[in-house]
């Protein structure tokens, strides 16, 4: 399980001193650079996790294997997980910090499930009309899953929009056992 | 009814309802299966659930939302966990959970969701009613005022039940705490062949399957399922399926009070509800207060038997009756669910297993036991002569207590003593054997007039017997009236004088 909890916060706080000092696009670059360095270096990120290092070596070793390639606050932001003992966080933030910044640009992400591969002119209307019934610019994951024989289904934060050929037969189903047939 | 089934006609109602079926396309809010687990679940995202709202999980199963949380909520599972897995989608249904009530109901076994598990085919019931409801308030009600017989010489007399009322029955195991309600239900027999039945719904929470299968078959023999509901939670469900089973019955016997008619409902046990609620609560991490109940344990089920009201005249003047059992341990009267209970109730019947023991049955403790409602729930003959019981049987306890080894009595205090022994031994009754109040009412008239005082007390219950049966040869046109009446006019009180002359001198 992600500990979302605790990284939004300090996403959140990040994000405050990014955008006012509008270098957002920037600290999401650098995120993401550290997260690609973490999966690169696998030793890395295990003697950020280890226990037995002290913080201040941490730190050290932070400064050193990023130098200059990272701003200040993404530096400090660093640290301060460090310094809190949430070094755990580490690999997820790129990851977060780039919905966060989203959520702000006001851009949502959708995934959009179907039977069989869409044409361009399909995933074309479909970005129109999402955008649309949302009033902001949504970006669509496209995925296929075979299961639902038809139709599609789109998933959109926490809501689901279910026209697929599967759910339906199974609305009907739970209509079907519902009634009362003397 | 179904003589034959033919396949073709099957396919043209299944034809006809797929015809009829409208679907609309609309936005549902999902969430992911975190962690399950004890029939607990924690649930990722269900940004929109609310409190207490029905959730849906994959395979039919269905989960109440409990704990709503920053990005987390904590659900209880209705039904089999096992199915169900980590990373599974989640959706709110934007309903709270609810049974079927009516008269459908009426002689089925059900478990807490209302569904039938006594093989008897689906309940056609018209009607849902959600199983959380408030309570009416203070316009909406009015006094108990009309006995609720339990047929138990001991209770009518001098414990009365008014419909309405919350009576709570208390008592170590194995000390008949089941048995007086089931001859309470048994009892009721009577207002249904007179065409207004008391609904009875019995609510077993956490007890072993054996025991609701022995009620259901001595309800069953004494012809009492014909208006009785078995709600069975039994100590295999999981938990959270017998912390809503008080709440589903309430709910049944809810529709019969608000349609005008009468219904009873007994909650056997609370003390198993407290520790099914205990286990679902700390399973979802609320903190524990005192014997690691949570903080809720009193609201709980103080909304549960606030629901027992009796009705203005304006809705038409329904009851709904509650009598919780609570189970003590060890004789522990001051555990906190019994105190509990105790203050939210309308009055306590004790049984005592010491009583129980010395072959007091009912084990009815007269003493510590009361009712609150008190004479208003009792018809005015019965009010006559229960004065004066309780009165001698006090009497009767102190001096026993005083006289335990001396022998030189005076006259008074001797004869004191023998009315005593003999008024206790009226007042003890087998089980299944619930009497009419006018039966009752006879016998501790001629108790209290000293008719009995030079009858062996070991005789005492074979001239009760015999006297009775008598007095329904004899003199029934008089019993009639009586029961009609309900008064202790003075030509019954000198036909009974009279009769009890006469069945005297031929009882030997």
């Amino acid at each position: 399980m992600i500990p979302t909890r605790i990284i939004n916060r300090y996403i959140n706080a990040l994000l405050d001193i990014a955008a006012a000092r509008n270098i957002t696009a920037d600290v999401e670059q650098e995120l993401r650079l550290v997260h690609q360095l973490l999966q690169e270096n696998p030793d890395l990120l295990n003697m950020l996790l280890h226990p037995k290092i002290s913080r201040l070596r941490k730190k050290k070793l932070l400064d050193e294997v990023l130098g200059k390639t990272v701003s200040a606050p993404v530096r400090n932001f660093l640290h301060l997980l460090v310094e809190k003992k949430r070094e755990g966080i580490i690999p997820y933030v790129g990851e977060e910090f780039k919905k966060a910044a989203d959520r702000l640009r006001g851009i949502i992400h959708a995934t959009v499930k179907s039977a069989m591969e869409l044409s361009a002119e399909h995933r074309q209307k479909l970005q129109t009309v999402m955008e649309k019934m949302t009033r902001s610019t949504v970006r669509i994951a496209f995925e296929i899953d075979a299961a639902l024989l038809g139709g599609l289904q789109v998933y959109i934060g926490n809501g689901i929009l279910d026209g697929s050929i599967q759910g339906r037969l199974n609305r009907l189903q739970k209509y079907l056992l519902e009634r009362n047939v003397s | 009814m179904v003589l034959e089934l033919r396949a073709e006609e099957i396919t043209a109602i299944i034809r006809q309802e797929i015809e009829s079926y409208k679907e609309e396309l609309k936005m549902e809010s999902v969430g992911t299966v975190l962690q399950v687990g004890d029939c607990i679940a924690r649930i990722y995202g269900l940004d929109q659930c609310k409190a207490s709202e029905l959730l849906e999980f994959p395979h039919g199963v269905y989960g109440i939302a409990l704990n709503l949380e920053e990005d987390t909520v904590g659900a209880i599972l209705l039904g089999d966990a096992s199915e169900i897995k980590e990373g599974m989608t989640v959706k709110c249904t934007g309903q709270v959970i609810s049974v079927p009530v009516g008269d459908a109901l009426v002689g089925r076994v059900v478990n807490a969701l209302g569904e039938p598990i006594d093989g008897k085919g689906p309940i056609l019931a018209d009607k849902r009613r959600p199983i959380e409801g408030r309570a009416p308030n203070v316009v909406q009600r009015q006094p108990v005022k009309e006995p609720l017989q339990t047929g138990i010489k001991a209770i009518d007399s001098m414990i009365p039940i008014g419909r309405g009322q919350r009576e709570l029955i208390i008592g170590d195991r194995q000390t008949g705490k089941t048995a007086i309600c089931i001859d309470t239900i048994i009892n009721q027999r009577s207002e249904y062949e007179a065409g207004n039945p008391v609904y009875c719904i019995y609510v077993a929470i956490g007890q072993k399957q054996s025991t609701v299968l022995g009620v259901m078959e001595t309800l069953q023999k004494y012809g009492a399922m014909d208006y009785t509901t078995i709600v069975a939670a039994t100590a295999s469900d999981p938990a959270p399926m017998q912390y809503i089973a008080p709440f589903s019955g309430c709910a049944m016997g809810e529709e019969f009070r608000d349609t005008g008619r009468h219904a009873l409902v007994i909650y056997d046990d609370l003390w198993k509800h407290a520790v099914a609620y205990r286990q679902v609560s700390l399973l979802l991490r609320r903190p524990p207060g005192r014997e690691a109940f949570p903080g809720d344990i009193f609201n709980l089920h103080s909304r549960l038997l606030e629901r027992a009201a009796k009705l203005s005249n304006e809705l038409g003047g329904g009851s709904l009756t509650a009598l919780p059992i609570v189970e003590t341990q060890a004789g522990d009267f001051s555990a906190y669910i019994p105190t509990n209970v105790i203050s939210i109730t309308d009055g306590q019947i004790y049984l005592e297993s010491d009583l129980f023991y010395a072959g007091i049955r009912p084990a009815v403790n007269a003493g510590l036991s009361v009712s609150r409602v008190g004479g208003n729930a009792q018809n005015k003959a019965m009010k006559k002569v229960a004065g004066s019981l309780r009165l001698d049987l006090a009497q009767y306890r102190e001096l026993a207590a005083f006289t335990k080894f001396g022998s030189e009595l005076d006259k008074a205090t001797q004869a004191q003593l023998n009315r005593g022994e003999r008024l206790l031994e009226i007042l003890k009754q087998p089980q299944y054997r619930p009497m009419p109040v006018e039966q009752q009412v006879s016998i501790i008239y001629i108790a209290n007039q000293g008719y009995l005082d030079d009858v062996p007390v070991n005789r005492v219950k074979d001239f009760e017997q015999g006297f009775l049966q008598y007095l329904k040869e004899k003199y029934s046109r008089v019993l009639e009236q009586f029961r009609v009446s309900k008064e202790l006019t003075a030509e019954v009180s000198n036909t009974l004088n009279e009769a009890v002359v006469e069945f005297k001198k031929n009882f030997r």
